[in-house]
């Protein structure tokens, strides 16, 4: 092997190992994922395979072990501190009488967009990343507003 | 004012931004309001607020970048209330753009929020209560908690847009309100701090359980009519069942029932029937009011009621321009269709077309109260509203005697009585508190029925400015009656 083959060796093994532990540094990212799953959802994902040791394409079984490993995630970060990022924040007592509770993200306010059949679109206020959530995905119309005059429903036709 | 600084990374920018920012004009305040807000740039070189992509300069903005424009355009909206709250204490916000949820129809366009709570400080107002974080440094004429720690925490959607996130549909980033089909960050942006510095309980609507076993500031406002208590004196069941209570959850606030007169709209828009023919259909009907064409005023819009029939079944859909004879039937007089098939405001410019005065829309699904109508054409410039299944099976039975060109059936729409949209009939502004539950739209919110419609309703409007100010908008008020 002339020496160029052999730097160009050395720089794809490198090249793999940098892969390699980038891939396992996603898997690991992935089992330890902070805050919004939201905001940290990887580009690319890729998994060990046990049998050869080389990194491929999650199955779709894998595929979904991941995905239900970042959704314990999302749920579970919706308790995290916003300030502290400590899980569950309990009230704290201050020397002063001053009593703080630091809050999660369960009480963020989250404006969503969804685009109706008549190609509008309409925003909507509602609470949490899982009220978020749900509502993007709702077909239906949003539920009936309060007993006024200006339903806040949004039918079109 | 905003202040804005740099870390030694580089990776967190906190920006000051002049109360005047490049000579543009900023909405302001009270007399001598001020607080400073600092905002904390969390985003990494060459994303969110530091993305590079080059951009136009629009509607004001002058940022030639999208970093530098979603920038300009969050401190702009930053010093909106910057330069209406009053505090010794700096607001601190930590903010970014991050890829948040999206589907090709829908995104979460941001999120914002209160980071901490706080009870029992030096000069809190009202003991064993819960304040916001901002609000309670204000109160205590102290900075409480952590050092620098945040007050709000906020994250915009940097993928809106894109092919699978809300695809063809951004936040316009322009300081001028000129949105069209886009959507407006600035008052987005108002919308979300308004909640961050204090405009929500902390009280759960869900359950009515109290935070940690205490109040909210909110509920020693918060009522509920038809129990005859303030929240922070009821149970939680009670609280539970306010909160889907639709019409009986209001604000006691003074300051927000005083200056409601001066900023929503008097009167209820109706469909009065009447003229020799009506019969038992005559007297005052609940109406669903349109998005789209002329608005129900106090100048009554009348004439005869005629229906359009074009169905074999005897029904009008008016899907497709009306034959000759439908076309001589509403002809200067107040079209009567049904719903389906095609969308209201194609229903109504086929009237219009035809020479109707205005439209009424009869349900084609039993409910009530009737439900607004949406949906846009700038085209159409007549009223139009809907009426429930029964009242036009109603109507339809008193003008089964017509000719051709009158029925004896006369419609007037107008606004009717002094009651103010948005408020009960005592006066008091309505809360968001529909049936069944709105996991965070109920409670926090304005209730929809508001008309000038609110910064602080649920859904946001693409009518709103961007006051927090009497008289266009009473979200400052609610926030002064709490303590601001």
């Amino acid at each position: 092997m002339s020496s160029k083959e052999q730097k160009r060796s050395i720089a794809a093994t490198q090249g793999a190992s940098l892969f390699c532990r980038s891939a396992t540094l996603t898997i690991a990212a992935l089992a330890s994922l902070p805050a919004l799953a939201e905001q940290s959802a990887p580009a690319v994902r890729v998994v060990k395979d046990p049998a050869t040791g080389e990194m491929r394409a999650p199955s779709p079984q894998e595929a979904a072990a991941l995905d239900g490993a970042a959704a314990t995630k999302s749920s579970a970060a919706l308790r995290r501190g916003l300030i502290t990022g400590k899980m569950n924040p309990q009230a704290v007592q201050h020397a002063n009488g001053t009593v703080e509770q630091e809050l999660d993200e369960s009480s963020l306010s989250y404006s969503v967009a969804k685009r109706g059949a008549d190609g509008a679109v309409e925003t909507y206020c509602v609470t949490g990343a899982d009220a978020a959530t749900s509502l993007m995905k709702a077909t239906a119309p949003v539920g009936k507003s309060s007993q006024t005059a200006k339903e806040h429903r949004h039918d079109v036709k | 004012m905003t202040s804005n600084k740099w870390s030694k990374t580089g990776r967190s920018k906190s920006i000051v931004a002049a109360l005047a920012l490049g000579g543009l004009a900023v909405a302001s305040g009270p007399a001598g309001a001020a607080a400073t807000i600092v905002i904390n740039n969390l985003n990494a070189p060459g994303v969110g607020f530091n993305d590079p992509t080059p951009a136009r300069p629009i509607g004001g903005n002058s940022g030639t970048t999208v970093g530098e424009q979603r920038l300009i355009a969050f401190t702009y909206a930053a010093n909106i209330w910057g330069s209406t709250l009053t505090s010794s204490q700096p607001i601190i916000i930590n903010a970014q753009f991050s890829a948040l949820s999206c589907t090709a129809s829908s995104a979460t366009l941001g999120s914002a929020g209160a980071t901490s709570i706080f009870r029992n400080f030096p000069g809190a107002p009202k003991g064993d209560t819960w304040y916001s974080y901002a609000l309670a440094n204000k109160l205590a004429g102290a900075y409480l908690g952590a050092a620098n720690a945040p007050q709000i925490n906020a994250n915009f959607n940097s993928n809106l847009g894109q092919p699978d996130c809300l695809a063809g549909t951004s936040f316009y980033l322009g300081l001028d309100s000129n949105h069209g089909t886009n959507i407006d960050f600035i008052t987005t942006l108002l919308h979300e701090i308004g909640h961050g510095i204090g405009f929500q309980t902390f009280t759960n609507g869900i359950t009515g359980n109290q935070n940690g076993g205490f109040p909210s500031i909110w509920d020693h406002y918060l009522f509920g009519s038809e129990s005859g208590k303030l929240w922070k004196d009821m149970t939680n069941t009670e609280r539970a069942q306010s909160a889907l209570s639709g019409d009986k959850l209001v604000w006691t606030g003074a300051l927000v029932s005083n200056a409601l007169p001066s900023v929503l709209t008097a009167g209820t828009p109706s469909l009065a029937i009447g003229g020799p023919a009506a019969g038992a259909a005559t007297g005052n009907y609940a109406v669903g009011t349109a998005s789209f064409g002329a608005p129900i005023t106090t100048s009554v819009v009348s004439g005869q009621l005629m229906p359009v029939v074009d169905q074999t079944d005897g029904s009008g859909l008016a899907c497709t321009a009306l034959s000759s004879a439908n076309a001589v039937a509403v002809k200067g007089n107040i079209a009567l269709v049904d719903r389906g098939v095609c969308g209201f405001a194609v229903k109504v410019k086929v009237v219009q077309d035809a020479g109707a005065i205005a439209a009424v829309i009869a349900d084609n699904a039993p409910g009530s109260p009737p439900a607004g109508i949406s949906g846009t054409d700038p085209a159409v410039i007549i009223p139009s509203v809907r009426i429930t299944q029964a009242d036009g099976v109603t109507l339809k039975a008193a003008l089964k005697r017509r000719s051709r060109t009158s029925s004896g059936v006369t419609a007037g729409l107008s606004l009717a009585g002094s009651q103010y949209q948005g408020a009960d009939a005592l006066g008091r502004m309505k809360m968001f508190a529909p049936n069944p539950f709105q996991s965070g739209s109920s409670v926090s919110h304005y209730d929809t029925s508001a008309f000038r419609n609110q910064l602080m309703e649920p859904s946001i409007n693409g009518d709103l400015t961007q006051s927090v100010l009497v008289p266009e908008d009473l979200t400052f008020k609610l926030l002064q009656d709490i303590g601001w």
